[in-house]
C-alpha cells in the first residue's frame, strides 16, 4: 500500500514537472509559464490589451514567463518564433479564424 | 428662435471641424478619402474617435485593402446601431492582426462576432427588456456561443428557462438565466460538447435547480473535469440529475450504471503536457 502511494507521488510529481504551460497565481498576479527552450523569442499575446503582443521573459532554464491581473478574464494565445502557438490549456474557445485561444479563468 | 439656428450651426460645423482636423491628423496621407469619410462616419454615429482611428490606422498597418477596411467599419456601425457591443468586434479585428490573418478573413470573423451577439441579444430580450438585465444576459449568452454552445441547444435551454420563468419573478429568473449560460459556457470551455452541456442545465432546470444550485453544479463539473473527460462528465451529470441527485451531491456521486460517475480517467487540468506549434487559422498572409 506504501508503495502504491509513493509510486501515484512519484509519478504526479514527475508530471507536473514535465508540463509544458501552466500558471501560479501570486497575490494579484498570474505568472503563466511555458516551456519551449529551444525558442528564441516569444510574445504573450491576449484579450486583456486588444492583443497587443507582449515580449515574455525567460531565465536559464529556458522557462518562458509573463504576467497578467489574477482577477480577470481573458483569452490569450504565443507567438513562438514568429509562429502562432496555442499551448495544452483546460478552458479554450474556437477563435473564429479556424483555430482556437486559452482561456484564464480566475479560480478555475 | 434666428439666434438658436445660428448657435445650432455654429456648433454643428465647429464638432464636424473637430471631427475633419482629429481625423486629419491622426491618420497619415496614405488613407484614401472614403477611409476618412468612414471613419468620421463611425464618429458620428458614436464611436470614440481614438476607437475608430485606432481600428483604421491599424488596418492600414495591416495591409487592409480598402473594401475590407471599409467593410470592417461597415460591420462596427452596423453594430453600434443595433445596440450591440462593439468591444468583441474590435477585438476580434486586433485578434486577427496580431494573428496575420488576411484581411478578408478577419472581416468576416468580425461579422461572425457581430452575428453571435446579435443573436444573443435577440435571445436574452425574450426575458427582458431591461436594458442593462439584457445587455449582461446577452454578454453571458454570446460567450456561451463563442465556447461552442450552438444556436440550436441556446434555443432549447431558452425554451427551458421560459417554462421556468412563467413562476417566477422575473430578477429571479435573469439570476436563474445567466447562472444556466454560464453552466453551458463553462462546460463548453473545458470541452464538453454543445449537445451534452445544454443536455446538463435543461436537465437541471426541469428537476427545477436553482440559481444558487446551478451554480454548485458549474463548480463541481469545473473540479471533476480535472479528472474526467468533459463530455462524458456532463453525460453523467445529466443522469444523475435526472435521477434526482441534487448539486450539492454531484461532485462526491458514485452513481452506478450509465450514470456512473466514479473513476479517474481523461485528459488532466492546466500543466499537462503537449501543446500544438501551427500556423494559426486559415487565410494567413
Amino acid at each position: 500500500m506504501k508503495t502504491h502511494v509513493l509510486l501515484i507521488g512519484a509519478i504526479m510529481l514527475i508530471l507536473s514537472g514535465c508540463a509544458s504551460h501552466y500558471y501560479r497565481v501570486k497575490e494579484d498576479t498570474v505568472h503563466i509559464y511555458l516551456k519551449r527552450p529551444n525558442a528564441k523569442d516569444i510574445f504573450f499575446v491576449s484579450s486583456l490589451d486588444g492583443y497587443e503582443l507582449h515580449k515574455a521573459k525567460h531565465g536559464s532554464d529556458r522557462i518562458w514567463e509573463a504576467t497578467a491581473p489574477a482577477h480577470r478574464e481573458f483569452k490569450y494565445f504565443y507567438i513562438v518564433d514568429g509562429v502562432v502557438y496555442l499551448p495544452s490549456c483546460r478552458a479554450k474557445e474556437t477563435d473564429d479564424f479556424g483555430s482556437e485561444n486559452c482561456i484564464y479563468v480566475p479560480d478555475m | 428662435m434666428k439666434r438658436i439656428c445660428i448657435v445650432a450651426f455654429a456648433f454643428f460645423f465647429g464638432a464636424t471641424v473637430a471631427f475633419a482636423d482629429e481625423v486629419d491628423e491622426e491618420l497619415s496621407n496614405q488613407v484614401t478619402d472614403q477611409l476618412r469619410v468612414s471613419t468620421r462616419q463611425m464618429i458620428r454615429t458614436g464611436i470614440e474617435s481614438d476607437d475608430a482611428i485606432k481600428m483604421t490606422r491599424l488596418m492600414l498597418n495591416h495591409h487592409f485593402r480598402e473594401e475590407h477596411a471599409l467593410r470592417a467599419h461597415a460591420i462596427i456601425m452596423s453594430a453600434q446601431e443595433q445596440g450591440l457591443p462593439i468591444a468583441p468586434i474590435m477585438n476580434k479585428a486586433y485578434e486577427g492582426m496580431a494573428k496575420q490573418v488576411q484581411d478578408r478573413d478577419i472581416v468576416q470573423a468580425m461579422e461572425n462576432v457581430r452575428s453571435r451577439y446579435a443573436f444573443a441579444y435577440e435571445q436574452a430580450r425574450e426575458l427582458t427588456e431591461e436594458k442593462a438585465q439584457m445587455r449582461s444576459l446577452g454578454n453571458t449568452i454570446a460567450k456561451g456561443l463563442a465556447a461552442g454552445v450552438n444556436d440550436n441547444d441556446v434555443g432549447e435551454i431558452m425554451e427551458r428557462l421560459q417554462q421556468r420563468a412563467q413562476q417566477m419573478r422575473r430578477a429571479q429568473t435573469i439570476e436563474l438565466a445567466t447562472e444556466t449560460f454560464r453552466a453551458a459556457r463553462d462546460m463548453a470551455r473545458l470541452g464538453a460538447s454543445s449537445k451534452a452541456a445544454a443536455d446538463v442545465v435543461c436537465q437541471a432546470l426541469k428537476q427545477r435547480y436553482s440559481t444558487k444550485e446551478m451554480k454548485a453544479m458549474r463548480t463541481s463539473f469545473m473540479t471533476r473535469s480535472r479528472t474526467t473527460a468533459p463530455t462524458d462528465l456532463a453525460r453523467m451529470y445529466s443522469s444523475a440529475i435526472k435521477q434526482g441527485i441534487g448539486a450539492e451531491s454531484l461532485e462526491s456521486s458514485s452513481t452506478s450504471g450509465p450514470g456512473s460517475m466514479g473513476g479517474i480517467g481523461g485528459p488532466g487540468g492546466s500543466g499537462h503536457e503537449g501543446g500544438s506549434g501551427h500556423g494559426g487559422g486559415g487565410g494567413h498572409k
